[in-house]
């Protein structure tokens, strides 16, 4: 699954990303494989979504970029 | 002179840093603007004068958006290497903010590490020990609260002992040696795949990781961020929209009400201050200059300040608090529908204060297609210098005492005059999105930083530069366009103007008018014949349609390089003439069409200069700007065309619907 497909308040793990500068964007926001994302919230319309990343530091993204970020969901 | 850069990601504290170590020291830019412009001060490292430069906040090194790319340029600029780089990093977030701090460590010039944000950092239970981070890193690191002031004296010392230590190195590397190695570093990154960028950055994490964890302790956070509650506030599906239109509703009301006063007093002060100078001068040339030309201009200047500065007060608290980046992540998907991003909230929200620095702020939008449209469509934004020609264009087309409900007629006017340029700007945004080509990726990735109360010191400091910015730029254009005015109305090619004269006098006595309705009636003859009027006459047949006359030509004509002039040229084509020195909205509303016997400047003619106003691009700075930000007189000079056909269309719809109903 990816980081689009998350639930409201759902946590998980990124395990890897697609190719190309988008995701290269991404890794240097901080979305690396490891690091823990949940979705916080969404935008009225839908898109874009609000993910706290990491630590906690909030990180706004259109679903399309989210779908750049393969995760697995934690087990907590 | 030592040359020192400030860096660091967006939202640190790093501006209000650069204003406390620079203090009054910094050379404005020359535009009114927010941190997107590069400002550029002194700061005195133990008794040596530096030149400190503020780098736009920037996550990476490898640039995503033109002012990221900006950060590279001044790093490998050909004329001059930074001696050091004073980096600020947000301590709740240290992992982050430390990846471009990485990355420029690898160019080896000097660096200090500035931690801002400690307290907030202990609210989260984060506990940084200082001496290990510096240890792990190879540089000083130094607290600071930019707000306070606390650590600013440490930071200096700081400073001065690495560059101090850099020059004595033996080892260390020439200014030529590193500038070589910046200049390969960053012409290697336009050969490096993202693959190859992507997998640096997830080494350079690696590295920063391990510090990390080695040197934050972490503890049950003690309080709560209040930024989840608000979040849910300013993003709710309904609330959120709500609250928008709330907030620019408020700021408009205010704008026109708290501003009311101010100005009054302003324009009494200056009409007292002209009659006092006209009375105690020798009559004459230099009596007509000052009490007819610099008085009356002055005047439509300093008015203006008292609305700028609420302006820019509100669009600061709102940038400051963090709350523009939510209004961009509720606005993306209806932006997008309109060919625009998220993003162009900022420009075009600030394009209601000034086009100029919001063209420029435009640089954080990524996606090239996006940002052209958005410096496109930003002029279309009723910006501040509009608002005097609104003010007084409403105060003569509505009564004060109107009102429609609970809402103030003047009011709704003038939020729906605003509402008109944000539609139409909205409107030609997706038609333009239609005919230009899509260029690299459109994105959303934005942080959204915690809220904030904002600062009022800075917030006080941004306005006063504004304020000041304003009087000096626009004051000294206004100024001399309202004296070459004067020349221009006070006199006329031979003897025409006194014929005019006598030719009235004749006509009024023979009509049996009123001596102060004479004196008005010669003093209009007289200005029709004098240069100004003859230029007036002259562009009156292509703007009669639109419901204009020629002394509104001649305002046209001199507000063609900046738009704030018509209220000022209005004064002064009013002044001459007049003994005694009426407020100019009474001397419009007093003025009577000879051919109708209706007032000359009714409701039909204000609503029309209104639209044209509105929509106009009367502003050589703005075009100037849109040139330098898309490098090439190509979009200026398209811009100009489709806003002039606009305002001449729209005003002349609206002059001709406006005569059905008054």
């Amino acid at each position: 699954m990816t980081a689009a497909d998350l639930g409201l308040g759902e946590t998980a793990l990124i395990t890897s990303a697609a190719n190309g500068p988008v995701a290269a964007r991404l890794a240097e926001m901080g979305c690396l494989p490891g690091v823990s994302i949940q979705l916080l919230f969404r935008a009225p319309m839908g898109n874009p979504l609000a993910f706290a990343i990491g630590d906690g530091y909030l990180l706004s993204m259109r679903r399309e970029e989210a779908q750049l970020l393969e995760v697995i969901k934690s087990n907590d | 002179m030592r040359y020192i850069v400030l860096a660091g990601n967006p939202n640190t504290g790093k501006s209000t840093l650069f204003n406390r170590l620079t203090g009054l020291r910094q050379k404005t830019s020359n535009l009114p603007g927010t941190t997107v412009e590069r400002r550029a001060g002194s700061w005195n490292l133990s008794g040596k004068r530096c030149h400190l430069v503020d780098l736009p906040g920037s996550y990476s090194l490898f640039p995503s958006s033109a002012d990221e790319a900006e950060v590279a340029m001044v790093l490998a600029s050909e004329s001059q290497t930074p001696d050091l780089i004073v980096y600020v990093a947000d301590a709740t977030n240290l992992r982050r903010h430390l990846l471009m701090f990485a990355e420029m460590a690898e160019l080896g010039i000097p660096m200090v590490l500035a931690l801002s944000m400690m307290d907030m950092a202990a609210l989260k239970g984060l506990d940084i020990s200082i001496e290990a981070l510096s240890l792990n890193l190879g540089v000083l690191v130094v607290p600071v609260n930019p707000r306070t002031g606390e650590g600013i004296a440490n930071l200096e010392a700081a400073a001065a002992k690495t560059t101090s230590s850099w020059a004595s190195t033996a080892d260390a590397i020439s200014p030529e040696q590193a500038m070589a190695k910046l200049r390969n570093y960053l012409a290697g990154h336009e050969l490096i795949q993202p693959e190859q960028r992507k997998a640096d950055t997830v080494r350079r994490f690696a590295f920063i990781g391990k510090i990390v964890d080695a040197v934050i302790t972490r503890n049950a956070p003690a309080k709560r961020s209040a930024t989840r509650s608000l979040d849910r506030l300013f993003t709710h599906r309904i609330w959120g929209f709500v609250l928008l239109f709330f907030i620019l509703y408020l700021i408009f009301q205010s704008v026109f009400y708290l501003a009311e006063a101010p100005m009054g007093w302003i324009e009494d002060g200056m009409a007292a201050l002209g009659n006092y100078l006209s009375e105690q001068m020798p009559k004459g040339f230099f009596n007509g200059l000052v009490s007819g030309g610099i008085i009356p201009g002055l005047s439509g200047v300093l008015v203006f300040i008292p609305q700028i500065a609420l302006l820019f007060l509100f669009l600061s608290i709102l940038e400051d608090s963090g709350y523009m980046p939510r209004a961009s992540f509720i606005t993306d998907q209806l932006m997008r529908k309109a060919g625009l991003n998220g993003r162009s909230v900022i420009p075009l929200v600030g394009g209601m204060a000034c086009a100029i620095p919001s063209i420029m702020a435009a640089r954080t939008i990524p996606n090239v297609k996006d940002r052209l449209i958005t410096i496109f469509v930003t002029p279309l934004m009723s910006c501040s210098a509009r608002l005097p020609v609104y003010v007084l264009l409403i105060s003569l087309a509505v009564p004060e005492d109107l009102s429609i409900g609970i809402f103030d007629a003047r009011g709704l006017l003038l939020t729906a005059i605003y509402l008109l340029g944000a539609i139409t700007a909205i409107v030609v945004a997706f038609l333009a999105s239609l005919f230009i080509r899509q260029r690299g990726n459109s994105g959303f990735i934005m942080e959204l930083p915690d809220y904030q109360w904002p600062r009022l010191a800075n917030i006080l400091q941004g306005m006063y530069q504004r304020c000041k910015a304003f009087v000096w730029q626009a004051g000294s254009i206004i100024l001399i366009i309202s004296v070459v005015l004067w020349l221009l109305a006070s006199f006329g090619p031979g003897n025409a103007m006194e014929q005019a004269a006598l030719k009235a006098e004749a006509h009024a006595i023979q009509s049996g008018m009123n001596a102060g309705t004479a004196n008005q009636y010669k003093a209009a003859a007289k200005l029709e014949h004098s240069y100004a009027g003859i230029l007036g006459k002259s562009i009156e047949p292509a703007i009669a349609p639109l419901g204009f006359d020629w002394k509104t030509g001649i305002a046209l004509i001199t507000s063609f390089a900046a738009r704030e002039v018509f209220v000022g040229t209005m004064s002064t084509i009013y002044a001459v003439g007049n003994e005694e020195q009426q407020s100019i909205k009474e001397k419009m509303a007093g003025e009577i069409n000879p051919a109708s016997g209706k007032p000359r400047y009714g409701v039909p003619f204000a609503l029309s200069l209104l639209v044209f106003y509105a929509f106009a691009l009367q502003c050589m700075s703005t075009l100037a700007v849109v040139r330098r930000e898309t490098g090439s007189w190509k979009w200026p000079m398209i811009q100009l065309l489709t806003m002039t056909l606009l305002a001449y269309g729209a005003s002349f719809i609206t002059f001709r619907m406006a005569n059905i109903f008054f």
